[in-house]
């Protein structure tokens, strides 16, 4: 039962009631007020005060994500540009399909992407090739753009460049194979890749700022976890901010005024129970 | 010693300062321990900061009545508090009673290095009010130490024949304080603390952990304790 149920069961004398009422009208403000939530001035006092831990943590989350950055390769892309077209009027109804059903023929897409690995002359496995290689799923009639990317610019260039030269070359073939030689499929490289002078990894920038900002949340947590747990008041200002509750006064240690005949008590050893700096009851 | 005994204007003794210019009318100091004697002198840094604290309870219309000084934990020092409020109050003239509730570890008497044979406990059971087992330790101010305690005395303190004792004592003086054990035991004892005008914190500035004074502040303040402020005790 909440100790304020229990009050109220119990019988009260007149000067009780009558205090009891002067005191609901005494009740201040800073009483009433909902006590449950962090508030933000009483945040803000804590990270201030260990504005040291907090800046630290920042800091540290900072250097961790710099040196993660600097250790990184950086990625350059580029990006070349095909044209696959069907010849209307030469080639009968339907070719032009077959000859893009081969090319999506996931052993073809093999083909081309080990082909062009091997004309760009990269070193590194094929597989590595192909997660840096970036072609659209579908073949249509249209545009189709092929991105590389690559620690270097020409390498990036070199590898975009490599695959539109040798999918051309594919469709050649396959254009030959089918119907005899009576398909027309135009394929061309419409814009050979170039060099790009700009790095592509957008993220080297982004991943400092979310790691400064982790490194605060967690400066402050840390910072908040110890003020829960710390024993040293700094003033009157940190009670009351700490407590909510006003400070009515500040007694000072005065443990340094007191001397026993043979000069100053040790710590804890006052006679009566007393402690050194008033510490009795 | 009874109030004919009241020795008026008696300076400190040496060992607490000679010459001391308070002039709060402390008795003989025979057997007071040390930390009592600087604490009851007024002209110090320490009675200046007693005295800005009995200012501030005025000067916020909480300086009559009576006052149950408590903490969170043990050792914060809610005695010195205790005694130093009312040496400045009764410096200030008006009538103080500093009354030691704390039944289970009675420490109020050993300040003054006297016995523990008369006291709160008495006037529940003899004839007299509390204010006859007490003893004047400075112009108006008078201190009633727990008298004789048995283990499990401390439920006494939720007993209406106590309430009633302090109450018979608020009849003879403008404030008594009320030394009373840690805000847990205090919370226990909801006859107690909800008889009175209000509560005073007292935290220590380098021993009260911050996340314990501020549960017992929350506790006491959700109890609908009139709790009229802290003290900051020990501040370095």
């Amino acid at each position: 039962m909440p100790p304020s149920t229990r009050r109220r069961d119990r019988p009260r004398t007149n000067r009780q009631s009558q205090w009891q009422g002067q005191r609901q009208s005494r009740w201040q403000g800073w009483q009433r007020e909902q006590r449950d939530d962090l508030s933000l001035s009483e945040a803000g006092h804590v990270l201030w005060k260990r504005r040291a831990l907090v800046t630290g943590c920042m800091i540290f989350f900072l250097a961790v994500a710099v040196f993660y950055g600097l250790s990184r390769e950086p990625v350059y892309t580029a990006e070349a540009t095909l044209s696959v077209r069907s010849e209307e009027g030469i080639a009968p109804a339907g070719s032009f399909d077959e000859v893009l059903s081969g090319l999506r023929d996931s052993a073809a897409m093999q083909e081309i992407r080990e082909g062009a690995s091997e004309k760009a002359g990269w070193e590194a496995s094929q597989a590595d090739f192909n997660e840096r290689l970036e072609v659209p799923e579908g073949v249509n009639n249209e545009e189709l753009k092929v991105r590389f990317s690559a620690p270097t610019p020409e390498e990036a260039a070199r590898g975009a460049n490599a695959y539109a030269e040798v999918f051309v070359e594919r469709v050649g073939e396959l254009e030959g194979r089918l119907a005899g030689g009576a398909v027309a499929v135009n394929a061309s490289v419409e814009k050979a890749a170039e060099p790009p002078e700009r790095r592509s990894d957008r993220r080297r920038f982004l991943i400092p700022i979310v790691a400064g900002a982790g490194g605060l949340l967690v400066g402050g947590v840390w910072a908040l976890f110890l003020e829960g747990r710390a024993r040293q008041w700094s003033g009157s200002r940190d009670a009351e901010l700490t407590l909510r509750a006003p400070v009515l006064g500040v007694i000072p240690d005065f443990s340094g005024n007191l001397a026993s005949p043979d000069g100053v008590y040790p710590d804890g050893a006052f006679p009566d129970g007393a402690s050194s700096d008033g510490g009795e009851g | 010693m009874n109030p004919e005994q009241v020795a008026g204007d008696a300076r400190l003794p040496d060992a607490a300062g000679s010459g001391a210019e308070g002039n709060l009318g402390v008795m003989a100091a025979e057997g007071w321990s040390e930390h009592t004697r600087l604490v009851l002198k007024p002209g110090s840094e320490v009675g200046r900061s007693f005295a800005a604290l009995a200012e501030n309870l005025g000067s916020v219309g909480r300086s009559a009545g009576s006052l149950v000084i408590t903490s969170p934990e043990s050792g914060t020092g809610g005695t010195t508090v205790c005694l130093g409020l009312g040496a400045a109050l009764a410096a200030s003239g008006k009538r103080v009673a500093v009354v030691d509730c704390n039944l289970d570890r009675p420490h109020l008497h050993r300040s003054f290095g006297r016995p523990n044979f008369t006291g709160l406990t008495s006037a529940l059971d003899g004839v007299g009010g509390a204010e006859s087992y007490g003893f004047d330790v400075a112009r108006n101010l008078r201190v009633i130490p727990t008298g004789p305690v048995l283990p499990g005395s401390w439920a006494l303190l939720n007993s209406p024949k106590l309430v009633g004792a302090i109450r018979a004592l608020e009849e003879q003086r403008d404030v008594v304080l009320l030394d009373a054990p840690v805000a847990g035991e205090v919370l226990a004892t909801p006859n107690f603390w909800g008889s009175f005008n209000g509560v005073l914190l007292v935290v220590h500035a380098t021993r009260t952990p911050k996340g314990v004074a501020r549960g017992f502040t929350d506790a006491l303040l959700d109890a609908r304790f009139n709790l009229f402020g802290v003290v900051l005790n020990g501040h370095v």
